[in-house]
């Protein structure tokens, strides 16, 4: 086979993203869950943070990604469950110590629970010693030293399109992710991880003005970009605000993750088969004391397939064969750049976006992959890792401008992961969820009391808002908690809503929420609603903006006062109260457009909405009473046929009503 | 407190009414199907019922009615009558030839016999992507070295597209409409004789679109 012709400026970029929903328990005893948290730390982060380390203090250049999410960094600070951790880890190393006396005459086993002993030895070193129970401050060195780039993403990780119908929302996630990320690292990154990499147009107006200028998008994002630039997933695009976007080259991802990617070769260890789950009879009560479940122990005794004819795990063979593949990677890449078309405006960018915890959790020799493949590009000519920001600051003048496609990187760019019958009633519930949380933000008269009610509500929604949940009742994995999550942090929000709506603010009963979900403690709704917003709303007559049926009676109201003012030119006074009859009329009229949208009487509105503007001029440059009565007449003529045409149906049942 | 009851799994039957909100949300599932949730309010319904008289109201039926852009003569009409508060609607069926995303709001309302629509509340805009754009073939490459084991695990799917493509140039691509959906009442304009939008019409309106989108609001 020949060479394939690769140029020097063939950049490759890889972002890890990591996250974590907020499972930190309300009591105050370690929860199952919490274990989860516990293994991406000891299986992921650190391991991660090691490889960096190490290539850091090696001088070799390795601009990776790092997405930190803003509920990941909550839990990461959380001085309790740095305190569980380390109990955690002993009583991992204990549980070790039993199995080992167990298998004591299994040979295999007992080399491999010698090297679980020493690894968590050594994390456990790591972790007090030298990162002093601060993890964030360890990445903020790598990012510091060059050796990552950290970035973040929305607040509790919405898959934003689902969000969509609610601005103000997205908006809040946001901003809330940017503004925990500035609090623990002093800054506020431009560079954006978009949860699942979902995207819909609009979102690149929120994220511009967000202040963010690149993003990450999925592979179906990108090749139905309007206008068309090509379908290539190795040419990032722009929009016209100037926001970058990355598409996630899809080659590149599939050979490491997917149902036949790398990890899943059977030398490598079995990442779902946990002792926990394999010996039944076994007791883990010392491993998880205060539950009765049975948390994974994250003690792997098998491969993914057999290997010498048995299914125990050999971790040297499998670690060889991570070289080999990091090798067969590059090649493939170097192979993929050859076949890329030549572009005199901006040399190809392969971006390989993954999730970190894929890295240790679920292929245990994916760091020892990472690290030299990372290894194997900075000692060739050839390719030149690179940041997207880098990247775009390179070259942003020169790419091609589209808006992507909405798309996911899950399923084929769909959303069916996200909604289908195990969790859609999430999404009705967050619905009225999000009305009556508008309602509370807008009220006029707010006290202190209730404006850190407001706050405490807005952390339960967006708690309700992960995308966790619904992925995890899609999948059937750990459906039971996702339900329970779902369910308390929605009834926590509607008992403060109630507290509301009863105009009382129960302050021991939102100290035991605040208690209860501590996070984001700088949040502030009023930073999205700001109070000159809520001056003209009435808490007791809130009309939600779509709701047609109640404007257009509004209307048949305003249009009876502007006809009965239109009969009265001899009344003192009475024109001022026209005129401001007619603006509610104009305003109604733009809001029932703006409502109906693109319905058969949108024509209609608009004709009269016009019309009316310009009686409206006329009121105003209007020198005596009897000319504002005659364009009174005006619009109450426009009015009426503006009834009779544009809703014909309605009027008719208005007349039948009266 | 509340008329919530988790009997099932922890799951709400229903969502609490007592706060008389209405909703109406509509959400893409995959190119095929949406999800259409809703909430009126009873203060509504019977609002709905007092402007069509009881006689009327009563022989009408709850329906969806989707409005596509940028030919709003576009529409077609759901009957979702039922117990239910939530279903998932059989978009019309496109034609292979397509552009990558197609753009339409829904109404919430009630239909009457004579096809007579009275909207309660409407959607936001809705974007979605028909997945009728596919990768080309220089995204995909295969894996060939390193390859000790293909396995069938279909748990963490990537973004697989086949190479059984529509044109890449959008210029060719047109949009059609159907007029044989089930309990659907479908635009006269659309026929079997015309049965295309023109693309370009609709890449122009898209574009216009894009800057009042349904997550920007703005016009």
């Amino acid at each position: 086979m020949t060479e394939p012709d690769v140029s020097a400026n063939n950049y490759f970029a890889v972002v890890l993203n990591a996250h974590s929903p907020y499972l930190k328990s309300a009591s105050s005893k370690p929860a199952p869950e919490e274990y989860w948290f516990f293994a991406q730390i000891l299986e992921s982060y650190l391991p991660l943070l090691d490889v960096f380390e190490r290539l850091n203090n090696e001088n070799i250049n390795t601009p990776v990604v790092l997405s930190l999410s803003p509920t990941l960094l909550e839990l990461l600070n959380d001085k309790d469950l740095q305190e569980r951790f380390l109990q955690y880890i002993d009583n991992k190393l204990q549980l070790i110590e039993k199995e080992a006396a167990r298998c004591m005459f299994e040979h295999d086993i007992s080399a491999l629970l010698e090297h679980y002993r020493r690894e968590t030895k050594y994390w456990r070193h790591k972790y007090t010693e030298v990162y002093k129970c601060n993890l964030i401050k360890a990445f903020a060195d790598l990012h510091k030293a060059g050796a990552l780039s950290l970035i973040t993403t929305c607040a509790s990780s919405a898959v934003l399109p689902l969000l969509s119908a609610e601005p103000e929302l997205c908006r809040i996630q946001i901003e809330t992710g940017l503004d925990t990320f500035n609090k623990y690292f002093g800054f506020r990154p431009a560079d954006f991880w978009l949860p699942e990499c979902a995207f819909i147009p609009g979102l690149e107006h929120l994220l511009h003005k967000a202040g963010i200028k690149y993003t990450h998008i999925s592979v179906s994002s990108a090749i139905g970009a309007v206008p068309y630039i090509g379908g290539s997933t190795c040419r990032p695009f722009k929009s016209e605000d100037g926001l970058v976007f990355f598409p996630n080259d899809m080659s590149a991802c599939v050979e490491v993750w997917s149902g036949s990617g790398y990890y899943t070769d059977f030398p490598y260890r079995c990442s779902s088969r946990d002792l926990s789950d394999d010996m039944p009879e076994l007791d883990l009560s010392s491993f998880a004391p205060f539950t009765s479940e049975r948390p994974a122990a994250g003690l792997k005794y098998h491969c993914s397939g057999l290997t010498d004819g048995s299914d125990i795990y050999r971790m040297q063979n499998a670690l060889e064969l991570a070289e080999y593949h990091a090798e067969a990677f590059i090649n493939s890449r170097k192979r993929q750049f050859g076949q890329i078309p030549v572009s005199d405006a901006c040399p190809p960018l392969l971006t390989l976006s993954l999730n970190a915890e894929f890295f240790g959790l679920n292929w245990y020799e994916g760091c020892k992959w990472l690290e030299k493949t990372l290894r194997l590009i900075d000692a060739d000519p050839d390719l030149q890792l690179i940041t997207p920001e880098a990247y775009a600051q390179k070259y942003a003048q020169s790419l091609p401008s589209a808006v992507p496609n909405s798309g996911a990187w899950l399923d084929g760019g769909f959303m069916s992961r996200w909604i289908n019958y195990s969790n859609d009633w999430i999404f009705r519930s967050l619905g009225l969820a999000h009305k009556c949380f508008k309602r509370m933000a807008y009220a006029p008269e707010q006290t202190e009391e209730m404006q850190e009610s407001i706050n405490q509500a807005l952390r339960f929604l967006l708690m309700v808002q992960a995308e966790d949940w619904p992925l995890m009742l899609s999948i059937g994995q750990h459906a039971n908690y996702a339900r329970k999550a779902v369910r308390n942090n929605l009834l926590a929000f509607y008992k403060l809503y109630e507290d509301f709506l009863n105009k009382k603010v129960d302050c021991q009963s939102l100290r035991s929420l605040h208690k209860r979900l501590n996070i984001f403690a700088d949040l502030n709704y009023q930073k999205f609603f700001p109070p000159e917003s809520r001056t003209d709303m009435d808490i007791n007559n809130f009309n939600t903006d779509n709701n047609i049926l109640q404007k257009l009676l509004q209307f048949k109201e305003v249009a009876g006062s502007v006809v009965e003012l239109s009969n009265k030119p001899q009344q003192q006074d009475t024109w001022q109260k026209l005129a401001n009859q007619i603006v509610t009329a104009v305003q109604i009229t733009e809001n029932i457009a703006a409502a109906a949208q693109e319905t058969e009487a949108l024509k209609i509105y608009k004709k009269s909405t016009a019309e009316l503007k310009e009686i409206l001029n006329a009121i105003k440059a209007a020198d005596s009473p009897q000319q504002v009565f005659s364009c009174g007449q005006k619009a109450s003529s426009v009015i009426g046929i503006w009834s009779e045409a544009a809703i014909k149906v309605v009027q008719e049942q208005l007349n039948r009503k009266d | 407190m509340f008329p919530w009851s988790f009997s099932r799994q922890g799951q709400p039957n229903d969502l609490p009414d007592i706060f008389t909100e209405d909703i109406f949300m509509l959400m893409p599932v995959n190119s095929q199907q949406i999800y259409a949730g809703w909430n009126i309010s009873y203060e509504h319904q019977n609002l709905a019922a007092g402007l069509w008289g009881e006689e009327r109201f009563s022989s009408s039926r709850l329906a969806v009615k989707l409005i596509f852009m940028p030919n709003t003569d576009n529409f077609c009409i759901y009957d979702v009558s039922g117990p239910g508060q939530s279903i998932y609607l059989q978009l019309p069926e496109y034609h292979k030839k397509m552009p990558a995303h197609i753009n339409f709001i829904g109404l919430l309302g009630y239909c009457g016999k004579d096809l007579t629509f009275l909207p309660i509340i409407s959607s936001s805009a809705v974007f979605m992507s028909t997945g009728r754009v596919r990768a080309s073939q220089e995204a995909v490459l295969p894996r060939l070295e390193g390859r000790l084991r293909h396995s069938n695990r279909d748990n963490l799917p990537l973004n697989y597209f086949d190479n059984e493509t529509v044109p890449h140039n959008p210029v060719q691509a047109v949009m059609p409409f159907y007029t044989r959906l089930k309990n659907t009442q479908s635009c006269e304009s659309i026929t079997e004789d015309n049965p295309y939008l023109n693309l370009e019409q609709l890449t122009n309106a898209l574009d216009k679109q894009m800057g009042r989108s349904s997550v920007n609001g703005e016009k």
